[in-house]
């Protein structure tokens, strides 16, 4: 079949059923309804908006991030990289960040979610030395390195001299 | 109708998400978020994963590696990441998914040398 003839087909198709249901169901009827909301949700994906959104979170955030009691940082160990001309998601000037990361858990407590943070270090600096925090949240025995926070994570840097963490909301945790 | 329409959107809902949240909580950290690892200290995820998960003893190598064997979960969502691994960076391989049953068969004796092991893997299918 010719792909004109199959969109023809269709076409006819969708009419046909369009007008049946227009003929014979109300204006209230459950299944119009219970369509268009599974056509919106469909189409939610395909706006701009959610496209972003799936790049960039949309947080809704409390607390000061130069603060160790900031949200983010229920599992760091480290200094903070807000304290140390870089913020909680960006590395200072002069020091590069770690690709290889720890990874952990916190819950947000503006929405009540948990969400995932890679603890990114920024490395090729000495030692910033400024807002030191220790918050050991999920961290486990440096035995079991993927999930310890007391080991240096300046690896596949150029020097794994260890500056400062930073704290970067990766994804909201749906396991 | 409505009741089959409902259960298949509850069906929808409990099916999204979970093998890639436990991909970021504990495999991103060190294979990266798209797969690209730092090798050879952390393997990358490429097409390689199709040539494993071809053979008996490719599949036992990748529940067996450290990261795979160690990781937190349960038998079950260990064989749900594997396989989201699969689907997202082996390309368009065909492969056999992996089960709990073979999880639990072979991930409870975790590789001493991952890196010895995937070069022997490695020059057998040469």
């Amino acid at each position: 079949m010719k792909p004109d003839a199959l969109v023809a087909l269709i076409d006819k198709w969708v009419t046909a059923r369009t007008v049946k249901s227009a003929r014979q169901l109300s204006r209230r009827h459950l299944l119009c309804r219970l369509g268009k909301v599974m056509v919106g949700i469909a189409l939610v994906p395909v706006l701009p908006v959610a496209r972003a959104a799936e790049t960039r979170l949309q947080l809704a955030e409390i607390g000061d991030p130069q603060d160790c009691s900031y949200w983010r940082y229920c599992a760091i160990d480290g200094y903070l990289c807000s304290c140390c001309g870089g913020s909680e998601s960006k590395c200072p000037p002069g020091a590069e960040p770690s690709p290889v990361t720890w990874v952990g858990t916190c819950e947000n407590p503006a929405d009540g979610k948990r969400y995932i943070i890679s603890y990114n270090d920024c490395c090729g600096k000495g030692d910033c030395g400024r807002c030191f925090c220790n918050r050991n949240e999920g961290d486990k025995p440096a035995y079991y390195p993927p999930k310890n926070n007391d080991i240096n994570w300046c690896v596949g840097t150029q020097t794994n001299a260890y500056h400062c963490s930073t704290a970067v909301v990766v994804g909201v945790d749906e396991s | 109708m409505r009741w089959a329409l409902l259960s298949l959107t509850l069906l929808c809902a409990i099916a999204v998400a979970d093998p890639r949240s436990h991909y970021m909580i504990h495999c991103m950290g060190c294979h990266l978020d798209d797969g690209r690892g730092l090798p050879p200290e952390v393997p990358a995820f490429d097409e390689k994963l199709a040539l494993f998960a071809g053979s008996d003893k490719g599949r036992e190598y990748l529940v067996r590696v450290p990261g795979a064997a160690h990781a937190p979960i349960i038998d079950a969502a260990l064989a749900d990441v594997l396989n989201w691994i699969m689907q997202t960076y082996a390309g368009e391989a065909v492969y056999k998914p992996f089960l709990e049953s073979e999880i639990g068969r072979y991930r409870s004796r975790p590789l001493t040398n991952p890196a010895a092991t995937r070069d022997k893997l490695l020059e057998a299918a040469d």
